[in-house]
């Protein structure tokens, strides 16, 4: 994401409130990415609907379906997110843009084949006994345009089409809301139609900016796919990271608190609205981190490497490194507070705002600390932020794999240790993968100038 | 590991020369050998890469039983870079051996020790690991911390590294009775392991002191500067790398003085340089090169008149000065129009010089006057000129001197080297009452250059009486006869044989 952090100070150079909000607007919808936003989008869908219609059977079905197709999708596309990114990056690094588009082509085209084996085997098990044809096209579909947009997504922010993306974003999730809000009443099948034909827009318009930015001789490469061996560690990253944010809740789904809402895709009422609610409250910490890594540590880090190029003094090294250490500190720092702070007003107002979402006050508790899990998931963000900049991809890939191991058996001892302890398993996980996390950032900021001399 | 074919009785080891590189030092080795037929010798080879050396340039006498070559700047020999943990207490060892060097007085059982730390301390811990990174570290805090870091770690790797391979050559190396070096630096660092590893005799002859201009080779070899394209030796910034190289191998050469049990030069200026550097004066000798007469005295009677050509025999690079010959020869030329400049030798070896030189010949107008011949043999150039001329701003003993004397051609050159000895005498009394073989002017002087040219070209009484004292000087005191006897001498009595 080189290239963001000089946008963003230009922004910032304004100094105005506006530019300030632009700023963060930029800064949350690039790091909290998709997930963050299709989630906004379709509980705002609900929202709107059940004011509108009333049809919240339905609603629920399209909510639940449309989480397991982005849940889904991020985890099979996951293996490639991060190896094509570095792909994309060592090209342009090299001057070599013109194998970007082929190669886009290329994973396009595995991605959607891996993709296709996925959803079809799933959908033989999930989607038994739905009888719309309907649907179970549009799931399929929607699956496959899902697992792409992530991945065009990540190309569309490295080649620093940020405003392009962000408004493609804005609009074809307006667009959802728009349709939804006009087709919404004839039922499951129009809802999930919106939410499709929405993503066939934001694809293509994704695809449209990329395609135009570079120029291509060959139409087709699979280049890239030496990079999976050489960085196989990524690939781990990459699927591990967005497995470990999604298995509590498929362990929750899939337990005894979980119920099949539409055929075998199952909710469970009590963990997800908490959780999702908390999902949102993690944007100002995000918004706020990014801003510090990509404009900030990111010219630190440039300051040392070109130090060591151009012959500074052990001693002038050292103090960029110890700017970079402070960075550190500060941008964790002021991530916890900031959520911190956030935390609280949620945490004063949670009940009232419950209530004004007419759920049940049950979930309260639960709500807390989902909260407190979420931000211990902020940490985990931040740490492998920082750990993949430092091009510490072992020690990314040890992190993202004990979170996601670990959200998969604390929250199954959680169930079974009945509902006070809901939340608990997921909270637990993550601090323990912030910890090891940290461990490895202190280690490798501890090594930087061994590793950067002795092992380049 | 070669085979020696039989027994090996002297071991050379040359560093960049014989048989790949021409010049003097290959030369005055292939004599050597050659003169000795009796002798079997065994040869190693150091260089930097393979790939600079491509063909040998020599054939091997009869008497070459056994050749070796070791490469010390080869990349691809690396290990693999990986993080090493190592025990702290190697620090101290490491301490021991840098003082021990510094101490500059061995003995057989801390050559022992250093071996067993080589043994233990690899190539690629000395490379990667955290102990060796801590020792770096605090020695460049400790001296160097305002200087570019990355420069230093890399002029540290880079001299160290040919360490382990040669220590590597030590533990495969069949049995010897006699070590020769022709130079110090790593060769001559070499052959002083050898001899207490081995505890047999070590000749050492100098035949320049181990000058900058070996150094800057090691240092431009393409290893080192692809590894580190930021490093640039200009002034400005190459002083602490030069300061390391040469703090380095002015060390080496230490080891190499109390090592060696003879400490031979060419010349006796060289000999006081050797002992101002801290080469004891009893090890001390001198003796000097010598050229095959008889190969070339019938060249005097093959000139057949005065030409008027002055000729420089040597490679076309900045240390021979080849633009202060070229103004000399505008000056000449103003004079005698008719007079012409030749530069024999290979212009190769540094293209972007080269081409400065043909710019400033057509910028001086003397596209006429002055040839670059390329290589030649020097059988059909001696015969048609008349001054053998050399402007080095460095040299040892140049043979092309000597080589011209014999075929009676007097020599103007600078005042370095031995140059001053060969052309005014200085063996003995009655080699300075030879006489003049020729003109000596400072560096970089063209106008005495030129002057010098000049009357030798126009005078033809002073030619004839300096070319007699020529081929006196050098029929007397360097021929190759006298060379290859005194180089038996002092080989029979370390071997404790009898002639």
């Amino acid at each position: 994401m080189a290239g963001i952090g000089f946008e963003l100070k230009k922004i910032l150079k304004k100094e105005s409130l506006t530019s300030l909000f632009i700023a963060y607007s930029y800064a949350t919808i690039l790091s909290a990415g998709g997930w963050v936003a299709s989630i906004l989008s379709i509980l705002t869908v609900g929202f709107i609907n059940i004011l509108l219609y009333d049809n919240s059977s339905d609603i629920i079905r399209f909510q639940v379906s449309v989480t397991h197709l982005i849940a889904l999708s991020l985890i099979v596309s996951g293996i490639h997110q991060l190896v094509f990114t570095r792909f994309i990056a060592d090209k342009i690094y090299i001057k070599e843009e013109k194998a970007i588009i082929p190669n886009l082509i290329g994973i396009t085209i595995l991605n959607t084949a891996i993709s296709f084996a996925f959803i079809i085997i799933y959908s033989l098990f999930a989607l038994k006994g739905i009888d719309s044809f309907y649907f179970n096209i549009f799931f399929i579909m929607t699956f496959l345009l899902l697992s792409n947009i992530w991945i065009l997504n990540i190309i569309a922010v490295s080649i620093k089409k940020y405003k392009h993306t962000i408004v493609a974003y804005f609009i074809s999730y307006l667009l959802v809301l728009i349709f939804a809000s006009v087709f919404g009443k004839y039922g499951l099948d129009y809802l999930i139609g919106s939410f499709f034909v929405s993503n066939i827009f934001l694809f293509l318009t994704l695809l449209f900016l990329v395609i135009k930015s570079y120029f291509f001789s060959k139409f087709i490469s699979f280049e890239f796919t030496k990079y999976y061996k050489k960085y196989f560690s990524l690939v781990l990253a990459g699927f591990f990271f967005n497995l470990g944010i999604w298995s509590d809740e498929f362990m929750f789904w899939y337990s005894s608190t979980g119920n099949g809402i539409i055929g075998k895709i199952n909710a469970s009422i009590v963990y997800d609205l908490p959780l999702f609610l908390a999902y949102l409250t993690i944007i100002p910490g995000l918004a706020i981190f990014f801003i510090r890594l990509e404009a900030d540590f990111a010219e630190l880090y440039d300051k040392y490497f070109k130090g060591v190029v151009n012959g500074a003094t052990l001693y002038k090294l050292l103090n960029y490194k110890n700017n970079m250490i402070d960075l550190i500190r500060i941008a964790t720092k002021e991530a916890i507070i900031i959520q911190g702070i956030f935390n609280i007003i949620f945490y004063l107002t949670a009940p009232k705002i419950i209530n004004f979402l007419n759920l049940p006050l049950l979930i309260v508790p639960l709500f807390y600390i989902d909260m407190v899990a979420i931000q211990l998931q902020l940490i985990v963000m931040i740490n492998l932020a920082f750990l993949f900049y430092l091009n510490k991809r072992r020690e990314a890939a040890i992190v993202t794999f004990i979170m996601a191991t670990l959200n998969i058996i604390l929250p199954f001892i959680s169930i079974n240790l009945g509902p006070y302890f809901y939340g608990y398993g997921s909270a637990v996980a993550m601090l323990i993968a912030s910890i090891a996390g940290l461990l490895f950032l202190n280690k490798s900021m501890m090594r930087l100038e061994y590793e950067t001399f002795m092992l380049q | 590991m070669n085979k020696p074919t039989k027994p090996i009785d002297i071991l050379i080891i040359g560093e960049g020369t014989y048989p790949y590189i021409q010049g003097g030092v290959s030369t005055w080795i292939h004599q050597l050998i050659e003169g000795n037929p009796e002798i079997n010798f065994g040869l190693i080879f150091i260089g930097g890469q393979k790939t600079q050396y491509k063909k040998q340039m020599y054939d091997f006498p009869l008497n070459i039983v056994y050749f070796e070559e070791v490469f010390i700047f080869e990349e691809e020999k690396l290990p693999k870079s990986k993080s090493i943990k190592q025990d702290r207490s190697v620090i101290n060892q490491i301490d021991e051996i840098h003082n021990l060097f510094r101490m500059i007085h061995s003995s057989k059982d801390k050559l022992n020790f250093l071996s067993n730390l080589i043994g233990k301390f690899k190539l690629k811990d000395f490379l990667y690991s955290d102990t060796s990174w801590e020792y770096t570290k605090n020695t460049y805090f400790d001296k160097y911390e305002n200087e570019s870091f990355i420069d230093y770690l890399w002029t540290i790797r880079n001299i160290h590294i040919p360490i382990w391979n040669l220590f590597d050559v030590i533990n495969r190396l069949p049995e010897i009775k006699l070590v020769h070096s022709p130079s110090t630096g790593y060769a001559g660092f070499l052959a002083g392991l050898i001899k207490i590893s081995k505890n047999i005799p070590y000749i050492l002859t100098e035949h320049g002191i181990y000058t900058k201009e070996r150094k800057i080779d090691l240092m431009t070899s393409d290893w080192f500067t692809t590894r580190t394209p930021f490093v640039n030796y200009s002034d400005t910034k190459g002083n602490l790398v030069r300061d390391i190289w040469n703090n380095f191998f002015a060390g080496l050469g230490l080891f190499s003085y109390f090592t060696a049990d003879k400490i031979l030069s060419l010349y006796r200026k060289a000999s006081e340089v050797q002992i101002s550097y801290g080469a004891p004066p009893e090890k001390t000798d001198v003796i000097p090169n010598g050229v095959d007469i008889k190969k070339l005295t019938p060249l005097i009677e093959k000139r057949k008149a005065h030409h008027q050509r002055i000729c420089l025999i040597g490679r076309v690079v900045p240390i021979k000065d080849i633009k202060t010959f070229l103004k000399a020869m505008r000056i000449v030329v103003n004079k005698l129009p008719d007079a012409e400049g030749w530069i024999v030798g290979p212009t190769n070896e540094d293209e972007a010089y080269f081409e400065e030189c043909q710019n400033l010949t057509k910028t001086l107008g003397l596209t006429e006057n002055v040839k670059f011949m390329g290589f030649q043999n020097i059988l059909d150039i001696f015969d048609k000129i008349s001054v053998n001329t050399l402007t080095s701003i460095s040299e040892g003993m140049p043979l092309t001197i000597l080589e011209g004397f014999a075929a009676g051609i007097p020599a103007v050159t600078t005042d370095v080297g031995s140059c001053k000895d060969l052309i005014f005498g200085s063996i003995d009394e009655e080699d300075i009452k030879i006489g003049q073989a020729g003109f000596i002017c400072k560096v970089a002087d063209a106008n005495c250059l030129a002057q010098a040219y000049i009357s030798l070209l126009t005078d033809e009484a002073l030619w004839k009486k300096q070319q007699q004292s020529a081929i006196k000087r050098v029929s007397k005191y360097y021929t190759y006869e006298k060379l290859i006897s005194n180089y038996k001498k002092i080989y029979y009595k370390a071997l404790n044989w009898q002639e």
